[in-house]
């Protein structure tokens, strides 16, 4: 039975189109690039089969390649970079490598410090690919119908913009060499436990299933977040949002995968396997914003109008526009939040860049009956 | 960050090699007739095929110069026909074009799905009428390999192997094709719940309903375009309606244009296809 994309409709190209909207909500921001906004998301594909086994589903993402932090001669009392920098002497080890990339502020960071290279339909995995370092947001799943049509719809806001735990990524199979090394079922081996139980990581705090796993008496809801407009707050406490979260903000991901790649000298210079590195700067990352120290960010600690680390919030959400493409990928159940074969393409069916407008276009009808 | 979309310079598409004639040319066999000469013309379910491929072929309509192969070259010719055959693709097959390649866009005009429904109809019907008057002859003949290419050829033919119309008897000349004639109706009358079923896999959607929906009637051309191809294809829903959460309207502040052509080919888009530039 086919089942690819480009086999529907008699051979179509499979095609599709995701408009981007901001909601003008009475207190809220309505620019795009301001992270409190909400946005909705509305994705309508034609051509991919309706995915029937092993409850298989399609998910769409928004990717950001990570790009080179500014230089800062301020450092933390451990001699670690601050947020959003890197140190004189990662700005050093960064302009030694390859040719000196990563050490250009703004730049798309690279893992072998050359030019910048986006994924291509030239690329061969797993030894000629693409260099960047990205990292995707979920735009949630869905399935098709019969007429291989896809129609899904997601909130962009900062109760959903957050990221799988990156100590996931040496065991999706999409970095080259480690399906080789079998290291596809090896979390669950490193954890000592499952992955489903919210927690900091290999290097990090586990939990208890029993406080932290799902309850049936109080089943976990990742969807509960923080009230957000004004009469959402009238109405909804923010303690009934949801505190076992196995994600972290989007900001946050960006300063575990530049603790990774680019703060090589202030981040623990003498690990240099990247799977570790990956393992202590999670549990780190973590634990700066981390208030009651569980190795979980909860949305009340990562509540956008408080702080943490001495800083707003607002730091830890990236902004809509900061996420410079989009993919879909055909999954399965492999108990991983990250997308299949991430962070590469093997699991790829549609792509496509961000195109921003201006001025904005006038995008909605009638009135939803929620206003959620 | 700012990604403007691509240059579009001029191109032309090579249909004779690319993904629009892949999709809806069937690739024309050679057959041998009795007299061993090589026929260009394919058989009558070589033809059915390519009605089920150009009645799938509902999308988004490109209006440019060809040099595919006619129908006529086919001996059921209909210039009307050629522009459906080769308006059957999409933008998709457009912005599949590598950036560098994607050259003048705008010179592809899109034309509405109606003109070309009239001309799929033509196909359907003088097709089935082909089929059945070849059939019709073949049962007069009793010989449905001949390479003739008409009924009336197939009569002669009929007449040269039997010699029964030595003396051009007009009465059995009449029967012969009256038989033919309603042979032919018969085929009209099957063509046409077959063309209207063939229509029902693909809900027609005006394309007025999708363009001036409230919704969309705003968007930049190239993403009102897009979700215009996506309703022209078969759907279970036209694309969602975005509806307003607030006093004033949602605004457009982004989208992205999706096909499979911007990573490495994997198992999840096996039926990559190429498409070539004439230039």
């Amino acid at each position: 039975m086919t089942t690819a994309a480009n086999a529907a409709n008699g051979g179509l190209p499979t095609i599709g189109a995701v408009r981007v909207v901001v909601e003008p909500k009475i207190g809220l921001p309505t620019d795009p690039n301001d992270p409190g906004v909400a946005v909705d998301m509305f994705t309508d594909v034609s051509g991919l089969f309706v995915i029937n086994n092993e409850s298989g589903w399609y998910e769409g993402w928004i990717i950001r390649e990570i790009r080179v932090p500014p230089v800062s001669d301020a450092k933390r009392p451990s001699g670690r970079a601050l947020y959003g920098t890197m140190t004189r002497e990662d700005y050093n080890a960064n302009s030694e490598k390859g040719i000196g990339n990563n050490a250009i502020a703004g730049r798309f960071v690279t893992m072998d410090g050359k030019a910048p290279r986006l994924p291509a339909k030239t690329d061969v995995f797993p030894d000629n690919v693409g260099n960047t370092v990205p990292f995707p947001v979920s735009l949630g799943t869905f399935n098709a119908s019969q007429q291989s049509d896809v129609h899904s719809y997601w909130e962009f806001n900062p109760n959903t913009n957050w990221v799988f735990p990156h100590f996931e990524l040496p065991f999706t199979g999409g970095i080259p060499g480690t399906f080789a090394a079998g290291m596809v079922d090896k979390l669950s081996t490193v954890l000592g436990s499952s992955n489903t139980i919210p927690g900091s990581g290999p290097a990090g705090i586990q939990n208890n299933p029993l406080t932290y796993g799902d309850n049936p008496d109080n089943p976990r809801d990742p969807d509960r977040g923080l009230p957000l407009t004004p009469s959402e707050k009238a109405t909804i406490s923010a303690a009934q949002a949801e505190k076992r979260l196995r994600f972290i903000p989007s900001g946050l991901t960006e300063e575990v995968l530049t603790d990774v790649f680019i703060r090589t000298a202030s981040f623990e210079p003498t690990v240099t396997a990247p799977g570790q590195r990956f393992f202590d700067a999670y549990a780190y990352e973590v634990s700066l914003v981390d208030r009651n120290a569980d190795g979980v960010i909860s949305f009340e600690e990562a509540n956008i109008e408080g702080t943490s680390d001495g800083q707003s919030n607002r730091r830890l959400f990236l902004p809509l526009t900061a996420f410079n493409r989009y993919a879909m990928t055909r999954e399965l159940n492999d108990g991983l939040l990250a997308p299949r074969f991430a962070p590469g393409q093997r699991g790829y069916v549609l792509a496509g860049d961000l195109m921003l407008v201006n001025p904005f276009a006038p995008a909605s009808i009638a009135r939803d009956a929620d206003d959620r | 960050m700012v990604i403007e979309p691509a240059a579009t310079p001029d191109v032309k598409l090579d249909s004779g090699s690319s993904q629009l004639a892949g999709l809806f040319q069937t690739p024309q066999r050679k057959r041998h007739s009795r007299e061993g000469r090589v026929s260009k013309r394919p058989r009558w379910w070589d033809l059915a095929r390519k009605q089920r491929c150009i009645l799938s072929s509902d999308t988004g309509l490109l209006q440019a110069t060809s040099d595919i192969s006619t129908f006529e070259d086919w001996g059921i010719g209909s210039p009307a026909l050629l522009d459906c055959q080769f308006n059957g693709a999409d933008s998709s097959a457009i912005s599949a074009l590598p950036s560098a390649q994607r050259q003048n866009q705008s010179r592809l005009e899109y034309i509405p799905r109606t003109q070309c429904a009239k001309a799929e109809f033509l196909v359907v019907l003088r097709s089935t009428l082909f089929s059945f008057s070849k059939l019709s002859c073949a049962f007069f003949q009793r010989n449905p390999s001949t390479n003739a290419t008409n009924c009336e050829e197939r009569f002669q033919g009929f007449q040269r192997t039997t010699n029964m119309y030595k003396d051009e008897n007009p009465l059995q000349k009449i029967r012969v094709r009256w038989a033919t004639t309603m042979l032919s109706a018969l085929a009209v009358l099957t063509a046409t719940p077959a063309f209207l079923s063939a229509q029902l896999q693909v809900p027609i959607v005006n394309d007025s309903e999708i363009r001036d929906r409230g919704d969309i009637t705003s968007l930049p051309l190239p993403l009102k375009n897009r979700l215009i191809d996506l309703a022209r294809r078969p759907h279970t829903y036209v694309p969602a309606t975005a509806f307003s959460e607030a006093d004033n309207p949602s605004r457009l502040v982004s989208y992205y244009l999706l096909d499979t052509e911007g990573f490495q080919p994997n198992v999840f888009t096996s039926k990559y296809r190429a498409l070539t530039i004439r230039r």
